[in-house]
């Protein structure tokens, strides 16, 4: 197969690798500090894209535009959802907590499917038909923005927790809770902020992904799947990790589609993630 | 209070009860099911049908119900299988048990469709279904089942005679054709279907790329990519919405627009425009290389149609008429035709009344246009007698329209853009 | 105390029996709807109860019985449609098939001591990859599935009437719950119990966790094969998407999370309760609002009573017994 038809494939996995990363990082962001699984974690990214449409259709607003709407909105959601429903089965056993989120996914799911229809949707943004070329090879503009803004988000992440106060009281918390509280730090609050940050995060991804994913009601659970396995494969609570995985995971879907194709291309990501497990339980950059 | 407030409450559904009964009818209402996905993936075909089921069951009482069973009005039972073939299973089952249900219609697409075909010949139950595409289904002698919709086989028929007819009549080149489909029964069977045809005219063997994909996929770019690295001539594109979307976006972003043919949902919704932008949208399906397969040949006089949409519309001013809609319109109008031609409540007579409807040239109860060959509306075993055309669109007064351009019995309807 | 416990069991047992006679006499009283409905509510209690032996009891998030499902109903329709083998043998060939399954994709997970999270996911990467598998096999009927002709007879395990499906329903989710009873007062149970309780404390004194941990997983994975094909000859059709499909299996862990994780009659608790709601919401309230009444459903139980329903009536039962004079 010609070498450039390789390339470009590569280049489409990076960049929808990047998507998963970044939905990856809300995960991890999460299990750091509370060890709590989000099984609605997609759900809340469907949220914001419906939150985008909605805007689209109503005021014609651009995604990206509608970001600095939806990022605040599902900060708050995020905060109430903590304070309501996650702060009351912090001690819970794991699977009491899988299955609390998960009876949040058969709400989120039927709620957009009763106030959207099933219809597919999608909303393009201002740089969806701007294309970037560079000799044979080529990218789009959104796909272009949000593999940046993933790779920013990750960036951004190590720096808040490698240099700032908040970073350092959430490593110490996702070292040792107790003995973070022993040393003065509110850990229900951070908790709540990170949690919240962490769904902010999906609406920021929610915004900048409304023109490439087609939106269904459904779509959330797949959307976790994705952001699960990049989680665990990029070593459990590593940042740098959970956007390496979801650069992996994409490459492998590419490829996949590219040699194999059908069904059976579809498997790779999956084998990839089953092997890589076996092999290296702790993840690509975890610890053993 | 709370007593209070129970005798109220009490009262008043006494009274209502009393005001609900006090209308006697002379007549038990006949009753025909309607079930289908009105939740879960599929919800948008099965709703289109339950509107347009609905918008006819009530015309029809209102014009005093089935007259040669004494204006027996009709009762309409509706039942959601949440797009699982679990309980689509389930209610055709409970349909069929009830002997006071005529017919049903629905479920309206393939996937659920199928594994209610035995229980329609079991309980020897009606059932007339509006979106339905697998050959397969109508392929087990069982004198119950019937579509509305064109069949997955005359899709791919159509997109092959359509290629043989723009090499004919306007000299492209056959010699390199690819096709890409998804990688299951709709794709297959389109695909045969076109393979067949291809084999017929000669040209099967001038097919170079067979690439069946992941239709669930995130991303077409690969395969895209495929395709274009095998230098068709000429393209199929068999495409749902969201993939369809998808193999638009990656062609655009890749710079490759071959002469393609492609359908349905992928190139025919007009949705595809609010999806896809303008820019892009006119560059992929608004390229005068691009031609899809359509079943409504909106532009196209029909009388019927225009009918029936006047009417619906004034009821329904928020719903658009398209395919789906007036699919569903059919099945509901066929099944109760056969109820008023049939005269009694027999379910086998009901089912031979559907085998004997006929349909004239341009009938006007044709409302999508796809019957283009006067005689039964069913071939042997429900199947359809049906074919969809080929359009392409076109830019009018700021707005695009799809232009009819071909259908297989009658040839080239109009010059499509690239020779005017 | 022990004592107090089993005059608690004896009440219960009275409870079930009472609760079985009147199921037993149900289906003369119900609609063919209803009668079909409760068949399915068997299967999900048998499932549900199958999946609690290693979900529950060992404490697993095991999320590989589609899988299990897929490989008895797939077993069993094949051999039946192409050459006419009696489902009643296939069934056990599909069990035995999802046995093997269980038992190499179980021993290469716990010998690499998986944490719970990426044993969770690898489970679902299993299952996705069983129903890739499903979609691609042309034996299998790819996605078209396969639809099984009617053919009503003892042999063919389809029978005239919807009753028998009830009933052979019923005593199958007799059976399951039976079992789970035997094994929670065995040595398998309280073994599990420890795993699942501290998995590195029970190696250390000297349970080979991995070997009790496989044994339930065969166990769970043979009996949700066989209820797989029970699934396949009740709705006579299957493909990948119902029948290998990740959605039953989180419903199941639903029932049960209602039910209480773990316990004998959790899973039944939690699939008599929220089946019959669920369909009774979509039938007649408002279609698609099921999903919602059970999502509410489960945040409530989980936030009032984090152990499920059973263990909340229990210790309530207890509470009034200490409280009443002896």
């Amino acid at each position: 197969m010609d070498i450039t038809i390789i390339a470009q494939a590569l280049i489409q996995g990076l960049m929808l690798g990047a998507i998963y990363g970044l939905i990856g990082l809300g995960i991890t962001m999460v299990y750091a500090i509370t060890g709590l699984l989000n099984f609605a974690h997609g759900d809340f990214m469907a949220i914001a894209m419906y939150l985008c449409l909605a805007l689209f259709t109503h005021f014609n607003m651009d995604p990206y535009l509608s970001s600095l709407i939806a990022v605040p909105a599902l900060f708050v959601l995020g905060l109430m959802v903590y304070h309501f429903l996650f702060r009351r089965v912090l001690k819970a056993e794991l699977l009491m907590v899988v299955q609390l989120t998960l009876g949040m996914v058969f709400i989120i799911e039927s709620s957009l499917l009763l106030t959207f229809t099933a219809d597919y949707e999608s909303v393009p943004n201002i740089l969806h038909a701007v294309r970037f070329s560079l000799g044979p090879l080529s990218v789009s503009g959104s796909y272009l923005a949000t593999f940046l803004v993933g790779g920013g988000a990750g960036a951004a992440l190590y720096w808040v927790l490698q240099k700032t106060d908040l970073g350092r009281q959430i490593r110490a918390i996702s070292q040792n809770k107790d003995a973070a509280t022993l040393m003065g730090i509110n850990t229900t609050r951070i908790q709540m902020i990170v949690f919240a940050l962490a769904i902010a995060l999906l609406g920021l991804s929610g915004s900048l992904t409304t023109s490439i994913l087609t939106m269904e009601p459904y779509m959330g659970l797949e959307l976790t799947l994705f952001a699960f396995i990049v989680f665990v494969m990029g070593g459990v609570g590593n940042f740098l990790g959970t956007l390496v995985a979801g650069y992996l995971l994409g490459i492998a879907d590419a490829m996949g589609s590219l040699f194999i194709g059908g069904h059976l291309g579809a498997m790779v990501p999956y084998g990839l993630f089953v092997l890589l497990l076996l092999f290296r339980p702790q993840g690509i950059l975890g610890a053993k | 209070m709370g007593k209070q407030i129970l005798f109220v409450a009490s009262l008043t559904m006494l009274l209502v009860a009393a005001l609900g009964i006090t209308p006697v009818v002379a007549v038990d209402p006949v009753k025909i099911g309607c079930h289908g996905a009105f939740t879960g993936k599929y919800a948008a075909y099965g709703m289109s049908t339950l509107h347009a089921v609905r918008y006819e069951v009530a015309k029809k009482n209102a014009e005093g119900g089935i007259k040669s069973l004494g204006g027996a009005k009709i009762q309409l039972i509706e039942m959601d299988n949440a797009t699982n073939a679990k309980d689509s299973v389930a209610n055709h089952e409970r349909l069929g048990t009830n002997p006071a249900v005529l017919a049903v219609i629905g479920p309206c697409t393939t996937p659920m469709s199928q594994p209610v075909e035995p229980i329609a010949a079991r309980y020897r139950l009606p059932t007339v279904h509006s979106i339905t595409t697998l050959d397969k289904i109508f392929e087990h002698g069982n004198e119950y089942v019937f579509t509305v919709s064109v069949l997955a086989s005359r899709y791919g028929a159509t997109y092959a005679s359509f290629m043989v007819a723009m090499h004919e009549k306007y000299g492209l080149t056959l010699n390199r054709i690819t096709m890409a489909y998804p990688d299951n029964d709709y794709g297959i069977s389109v695909v045969d279907g076109f393979k067949k045809g291809m084999k017929k005219a000669g040209f099967d063997k001038n097919i170079v790329l067979d690439l069946p994909f992941n239709w669930k996929s995130k991303d077409l770019s690969p395969i895209v990519l495929k395709i274009k690295a095998a230098k068709p001539d000429f393209h199929l594109q068999v495409a749902y919405f969201a993939d369809g979307k998808l193999y638009h976006d990656a062609c655009y972003n890749l710079g490759f627009h071959p002469w393609q043919v492609g359908g349905a949902s992928g190139f025919n919704h007009p949705k595809l425009w609010k999806t896809l932008g303008e820019k892009i949208g006119g560059a992929t399906i608004g390229n005068k290389k691009t031609f899809a397969y359509d079943m409504a040949a909106f532009d196209l006089p029909n009388a019927g149609r225009d009918a029936w949409t006047k009417g619906f519309t004034a009821k329904h001013p928020d719903i658009t008429v398209e395919m789906n809609l007036l699919l569903g319109a059919m099945a509901a109008r066929f099944v109760i035709e056969a109820i008023e031609k049939a005269g009694k409540r027999d379910r086998t007579a009901i089912a031979g009344a559907l085998h004997s409807l006929t349909l004239e040239k341009d009938d006007p109860r044709d409302l999508a246009g796809t019957y283009k060959k006067p005689g039964p509306v069913w071939m042997r075993n429900g199947k359809p007698n049906s074919y969809g055309y080929i359009a392409q669109w076109e830019k009018g007064n700021g707005r695009w329209s799809k232009k009819t351009l071909f259908h297989p019995l009658m040839g080239m309807l109009a010059v499509p853009k690239a020779f005017r | 105390m022990m004592g107090e416990n089993s005059r608690t069991d004896i009440k219960i047992y009275l409870g079930l029996l009472v609760l079985l006679i009147v199921l037993l006499l149900l289906p003369t009283r119900l609609s063919i709807t209803w009668t079909r409905t409760f068949a399915m509510v068997f299967l999900f209690i048998y499932w549900a109860s199958a999946w609690n032996i290693i979900g529950g009891m060992a404490g697993e998030i095991n999320f590989l019985h589609p899988i299990f499902i897929g490989a008895g109903a797939y077993s069993s329709t094949v051999l039946y449609i192409n050459f006419g083998v009696s489902p009643w043998v296939g069934m056990f060939l599909g069990a035995a098939i999802a046995v093997v399954l269980g038992l190499v994709i179980g021993w290469i997970c716990y010998r690499s001591g998986l944490p719970h999270l990426s044993f969770a996911l690898i489970c679902l990467g299993f299952s996705h990859i069983g129903e890739i598998i499903a979609l691609e096999w042309d034996l299998l009927g790819g996605s078209r599935g396969l639809v099984i002709r009617p053919a009503p007879g003892l042999a063919n395990m389809q029978f005239e009437t919807i009753s028998t499906y009830y009933y052979m329903g019923l005593g199958m989710a007799v059976l399951m719950v039976g079992i789970c009873h035997w094994i929670s007062r065995n040595k398998l149970g309280y073994y599990l119990k420890a795993i699942k309780h501290n998995e590195t404390a029970s190696a250390a004194i000297g349970i080979d966790t991995v070997r009790y941990r496989l044994l339930a997983l065969a166990v769970s994975a043979f009996f949700c094969a066989l209820g797989g094909t029970f699934y396949a000859q009740l709705v006579l059709y299957i493909d990948p998407h119902s029948a290998v499909s990740i959605t039953a299996v989180i419903s199941m862990i639903l029932f049960c999370a209602i039910g209480g994780f773990g316990t004998v009659l959790g899973p039944v608790v939690g699939t008599l309760i929220l089946m019959p709601i669920g369909e009774v919401v979509r039938l007649y309230v408002m279609t698609g609002f099921h999903l919602i009444i059970y999502g509410v459903l489960v945040i409530v139980v989980i936030l009032l009573s984090p152990h499920g329903l059973v263990p909340w009536f229990q210790s309530r039962m207890k509470k009034t017994q200490e409280e009443s004079p002896a």
